[in-house]
């Protein structure tokens, strides 16, 4: 499929990504600080879980809570010429 | 001098009402100039009152030297010096136009010049009728000056020729009723009291005993001048004679005469019949009915497809809006509605003579019609918006004090009716912006369709469109004057009559015996409680 | 403090008014030249330090102040002249003669808004901020721009309307002319903080923004992103410091923007709920009412007006280069417009909080001001909202618009003019971003605040990196159908037109009976008159006066009246 022909660019993402991250906990571990605000500060990598986690909950919610129901097809009507402004 | 100008007011467009038929059936020529001349001078003879009323002291004429209570008095202070001048102002702007309706211009060939000079006594009657409404102090003389405004106007529509013809009969019908219905209040009244005089009404009524007699009458003329003002819901003969009358009748009409009935109206009501029960009462269910009008006039509005009837439905609005403000009755709200009636005034007649211009002349009379305006009469469409944001109360033009004003005087009002009256009044500025700015996209954001007038004529060149030069002036100038009332709103609000006016003190002859037996028979005019 | 005319020498937002009615009512002039000579008068007077002064002026017997020059004010002055001169630019090929002295004038509406020390100034402005964005978006040609139109100049004259009553009321007690922070929570206090809720498109009043913005031009919504709701912002920070009602009206502003940010698949409409989820956090902000808080709101609104103005100018340019406006249509055209993709990047990454733009310097200073006030939920929910941004600005529209697959769609090339101005906002995204203090200096609440603190940049790099992955998990699923989106707008757009022309029919048929009881009563009148004259049983002639409906109806309502008021009378 044409369309995710460029996967090796999603590998290369991921393999920096996990590397950065790495470096990141080791210093974050090593240069610790005190953070007030809610007890899920003390999960560790919490950072880290939340962004991926939270975004995890909003794709669930726009995707499959909101967009079925929400989502209706393009009004046949409409004069946009296939989309074109 | 100075004590004959208000007979002059009334007695120049008199004159010459039968002076220029007469220029025109002996010369053929000088009928039009002669009537531009007089209705200048009319002007300045208005203007010169409402300098001279500005220190407070009223300007009394007795009718053949007869003072009042027992002759006519004709007397000029702040608030009729006001309406004098508007409506003086107005005739100028309608005098030197076409008035014999000849919709589709020249193609319709041309009135004769004795056809026309009489159309031109026929409009100076109008005024003179107006005027002598605007000053008379005897309830009988105003219905006499009512009937001839009445029939000029009249005259004056049918000219349309067509439709316009049905149209001023079936104004004719409502109009003969409002005046007979008047007529017999006015007979109820000076059978208790024996007296027409508008001050010596209260001294004899305050003496009277309230009875059914007395609420009959008051009634009955409240009702008459509710036709012919236009409330809601005796508005039906309004619609078609605003369409269908020729341009400068209607430009005219639309902007003062209603607003003259409904000065008498505050004259009768909220000054000489003030503190009768029924008064009171008839106010209370004005006010009620003003709403209605406001409501039902910008709802109606909306459904126009046609400029000239969207604006018809428009006016019923605003003459609602002045009613409101004239029931509560409070310095503020008079000071509102006086505000209201020259904005209106001035806006109403600058739409309605653009609108007559397009449709009559150029056969662009609804709304989809307009597209593309701007780009081929700019100077049109400038002034058409300035008239448009007025209506709606846009900031900075004159409308959008008015509306300030307005929604003050009848927050201030409280009570149900004010509350009422003040979401009206914001719900039909609404209104207006959806019917008024619907035909401002039409003008500004959109092209001619295709094959259209506009579409055909050419941007510029000596083909290019453009309108009669009396049209573009009154059109102009009354959107210039729209937008100054804006920009210089303190001046003008200084310059409008404070509400309770003052007693008149040895204005003609021994009134000041007025002044007792007014404060204690009659109430203080200016201090209503709504319910 | 004299009456005096002479703040129009230093009043930015009049040279911008004067030069678009120049533009707009004089044909034979280039609008181009007025736009200069405004925008280039206004920029001097902004770079000149407005001066601190009030100038006053009565009007009607109110005592106006045109021009407040303090810090707030003058913040926001600075910035909308930015991103009209901005504006300007990328539009100098495209905009014709009335779009371009619609925009001046809104943008010198905008300005004047700001600088406005009463209300009646204030108000003035404020209507005409929206008929001069109206007409802007009538500008934009379509058929569906004048239907969008139309409904957000309907939503804004509620507003205006609103508003317009909540300061008469507050004038009417007995406030001050001042525009100042409200207190007490009377009517006026509730009917302005709904006024400026519409503006500030605080959901359910902000479907105008998300039907409206991408119906204009390309160069069009590149101004309406920025002023009407960051001049409500202004509003909000001026009036409403610290109403505790607006903290949980902006979180539900963050997330209700993202969330619908993820299923949209017009570019500019999804850009369009990003305002809705930004200008969430300068609510939340002023709700928190901390000088932080405030500060952040302030310095948010002047970061966010920079990089929603290169967004948007970003998709005019995807839009105007490739003629099509829906993700679904798009993809890979990155190697065609190298540069412009770049640009849009940086928007992105600042919009999304990466350290080193300028998204991160001032959303943090709200999220570190929930922290602070001991808000942790708050600051919680920001950050979800942070992260659902950056998963659809700064992933999903590029990914699906610029890069993914390519479908070989055709690129125009485009006038120089439209990367000039993308350059110059981005250079400003980046600026701000890594030289936060020029931004702090100008906010007026003092603060102390270090943004790039060890902890912070690791946080919000893994909250980044995080979503990252998260992304390139679910790519397949998140690819945008050709479908639109249910919002508020259509609860009136759909059921409340069918009611209206149901409620039309039903008044129609209700009119053969109204005129059916009316002829009744008019033979009635006639025959029972004919039979009084005749003084005994007449036949019933048919009814001898024909009118015509309106003239019956008013002999007819004239009648029942005085039948009425008589009875009522005799009774009292």
């Amino acid at each position: 499929m044409n369309r995710h022909a460029s996967s090796w660019w999603i590998r290369g993402v991921f393999v920096t990504g996990l590397i950065f991250v790495a470096l990141l906990e080791a210093a974050a571990f090593l240069i610790a600080h005190e953070h007030h605000g809610g007890f899920w500060n003390a999960i560790p990598m919490w950072d880290l879980v939340f962004g991926f986690g939270g975004a995890a909950v909003l794709y669930l919610a726009a995707k499959r809570a909101l967009g079925p129901l929400l989502s209706r097809p393009e009004a046949p009507m409409r004069r946009s010429r296939g989309g074109r402004a | 001098m100075r004590e004959s100008l208000p007979g002059l007011l009334v007695a120049v467009p008199l004159a010459g009402a039968a002076l220029v038929p007469l220029i025109g059936a002996l010369f053929r020529r000088g009928a039009r100039e002669t009537a531009l001349v007089l209705h200048a001078g009319v002007f300045a003879i208005a203007l010169a009152l409402f300098a001279l009323v500005q220190d407070g002291a009223p300007i009394a004429y007795a009718m053949g030297g007869w003072p009042g209570p027992w002759g006519i008095e004709l007397r000029l202070d702040g608030l009729s010096a006001l309406m004098a001048l508007l409506t003086a102002g107005m005739a100028c702007f309608a005098a030197p136009l076409d008035l014999s309706g000849r919709r589709s211009g020249a193609a319709g060939g041309r009135t004769s010049p004795f056809g026309d000079s009489l159309l031109r006594g026929v409009l100076l009657l109008l005024l003179a009728g107006l005027l002598g409404i605007v000053a008379t102090r005897d309830l009988f003389n105003l219905f006499v000056f009512m009937e001839i405004s009445s029939l000029a106007a009249y005259t004056l529509i049918a000219a349309g020729g067509g439709k316009a013809t049905i149209a001023a009969f079936r104004y004719l019908l409502a109009g003969t009723a409002a005046g007979s219905l008047y007529l017999f209040g006015v007979g109820f009244l000076y059978a208790l009291t024996g007296t027409l005089n508008m001050d010596d009404l209260p001294v004899q009524l305050a003496a009277a005993a309230p009875g059914a007699a007395l609420a009959t009458g008051v009634t009955l003329i409240a009702i008459g001048l509710s036709i012919k003002a236009a409330l809601f819901p005796l508005h039906g003969w309004l619609p078609d004679v605003y369409v269908f009358a020729p341009t400068a009748t209607t430009g005219f009409i639309a902007a003062v005469m209603a607003k003259v009935s409904a000065y008498a109206l505050l004259r009768l009501l909220g000054e000489t019949l003030f503190g009768v029960e029924a008064g009171a009462f008839v106010l209370d269910v004005l006010l009620w009915l003003g709403i209605g009008g406001v409501l039902v006039g910008g709802a109606l509005a909306i459904a126009q497809t046609d400029v000239a009837r969207m604006l018809a439905w428009s006016s019923i609005s605003a003459m609602g809006t002045i009613l409101i403000a004239v029931a509560v009755g409070s310095e503020l709200a008079v000071t509102a509605a006086l505000f209201h009636v020259v904005a209106h005034a001035l806006a109403k007649g600058c739409f309605f003579f653009a609108a007559g211009a397009l449709a009559g002349g150029l056969g662009l009379s609804r709304v989809q019609s307009w597209a593309g305006l701007a780009s081929r009469l700019p100077g049109t469409a400038v002034a058409v918006t300035v008239a448009a944001f007025s209506l709606i109360g846009l900031p900075p033009v004159a409308g959008f004090f008015s509306k300030y004003l307005l929604l003050a005087a009848t927050w201030n009002a409280g009570g149900a009716a004010g509350a009422a009256a003040f979401a009206a009044l914001i719900a039909s500025s609404l209104l207006a912006a959806v019917y008024l700015f619907r035909v401002l996209e039409a003008v500004w954001f959109r092209s001619p369709a295709q094959g259209s007038l506009l579409a055909e004529a050419p941007r510029t060149g000596p083909e290019r469109l453009r309108l009669p030069r009396p049209l573009v002036f009154a059109v102009g100038a009354l959107a210039a004057l729209t937008l100054a009332g804006g920009l210089f709103a303190a001046a003008v609000e200084r310059r409008l009559p404070r509400w309770p006016l003052p007693e008149p003190v040895g204005a003609a002859s021994d009134l000041s015996r007025l002044d007792s037996a007014r404060q204690e028979g009659a109430g203080t005019p200016g201090r209503r409680v709504l319910r | 403090m004299t009456p005096s005319w002479e703040f129009l020498i230093y009043h930015p937002g009049a040279y911008l008014i004067a030069g678009g009615l120049w533009a707009g009512l004089f044909p034979s002039y280039a609008w181009a030249t007025s736009g200069v000579f405004s925008f280039g008068a206004a920029a001097v007077f902004v770079l000149r330090r407005l001066p601190n002064l009030d100038f006053t002026a009565s009007v009607a017997d109110f005592h106006l102040i045109w021009y407040r020059g303090d810090a707030l004010s003058v913040l926001f002055t600075v910035v909308f002249t930015v991103v009209a001169g901005l504006g300007l630019i990328y539009g100098w090929y495209r905009m014709r003669r009335g779009e371009a002295a619609a925009a001046m004038i809104y943008a010198g509406c905008a300005i004047a808004t700001v600088l406005a020390g009463d209300w009646v100034t204030f108000f003035v402005f404020w209507e005409g901020m929206a008929i001069a964005s109206t007409a802007l978006i009538w500008l934009g040609g379509t058929e569906q721009s004048r239907r969008a139109g139309m409904r957000y100049l309907l939503f804004h004259a509620v507003g205006g309307a609103l508003l317009f009553v909540g300061i008469l009321l507050h004038l009417a007690g007995g406030g001050p002319i001042e525009v100042a922070a409200l207190t007490g929570t009377g009517p006026p206090f509730w009917l302005i903080l709904t006024a400026v809720a519409v503006n500030a498109a605080i959901p359910p009043l902000h479907a105008w923004l998300t039907d409206a913005y991408p119906e204009a031009s390309t160069a069009g919504s590149v101004f309406l992103s920025a002023f009407t709701t960051k001049t409500a912002v202004y509003a909000l920070l001026r009036i409403f410091p610290g109403a505790e009602v607006l903290v949980p009206l902006g979180i539900v502003m963050t997330l209700y923007g993202v969330v619908f940010a993820i299923l949209e698949n017009d570019v500019r409409r999804l850009l369009g709920y990003h305002i809705v989820s930004q200008v969430g956090y300068m609510v939340t902000g002023v709700g928190l009412g901390t000088p932080l808080a405030l500060a952040g709101a302030a310095a948010h609104a002047y970061s966010h007006i920079l990089y929603k103005a290169l967004l948007f100018m970003g998709a005019g340019a995807l839009i105007e280069a490739t003629g099509f406006r829906r993700l679904s249509d798009l993809g890979g055209v990155w190697r065609r417009m190298r540069f412009m993709t770049a640009m849009y990047l940086v928007g992105a990454v600042s919009i999304s909080g990466w350290p080193l733009f300028n998204g991160f310097v001032s959303k943090s200073l709200i999220v570190s001001a929930a922290a602070e006030a001991h808000a942790p939920w708050t600051e919680l929910l920001l950050t979800l909202a942070a992260v659902g941004t950056f998963l659809s600005v700064g992933l999903k529209l590029p990914w699906f618009a610029f890069f993914g697959a390519d479908r070989g769609v055709a690129v125009r090339k485009l006038p120089s003019n439209i990367p000039i101005a993308m350059g110059i906002a981005g250079f400003l995204c980046f600026a701000y971003g890594v030289l936060p203090f020029m931004l702090y200096r100008m906010l007026p609440w003092e603060i102390d605040y270090r943004p790039f603190t060890f902890d912070h940049l690791s946080s919000s790099l893994q909250l980044l990196v995080g979503t990252g992955f998260l992304f390139f998990l679910v790519v397949r699923k998140l690819t945008p159908a050709e479908k639109r989106t249910l919002d508020v707008d259509w609860l009136w757009r759909g059921p409340l037109r069918g009611a209206v022309s149901d409620a039309g029919r039903a008044l129609r048929g209700l009119a053969p009976a109204a005129q059916e009881a009316r002829r009744w009563v008019v033979t009635g009148i006639d025959a029972g008159l004919r039979r009084a004259a005749a003084g005994r049983a007449a036949p019933v002639a048919p009814a001898a006066l024909n009118f015509r409906d309106s003239i019956g109806w008013t002999i007819f309502f004239a009648a029942a009246a005085a039948a009425i008021l008589l009875v009522i009378l005799d009774r009292a």
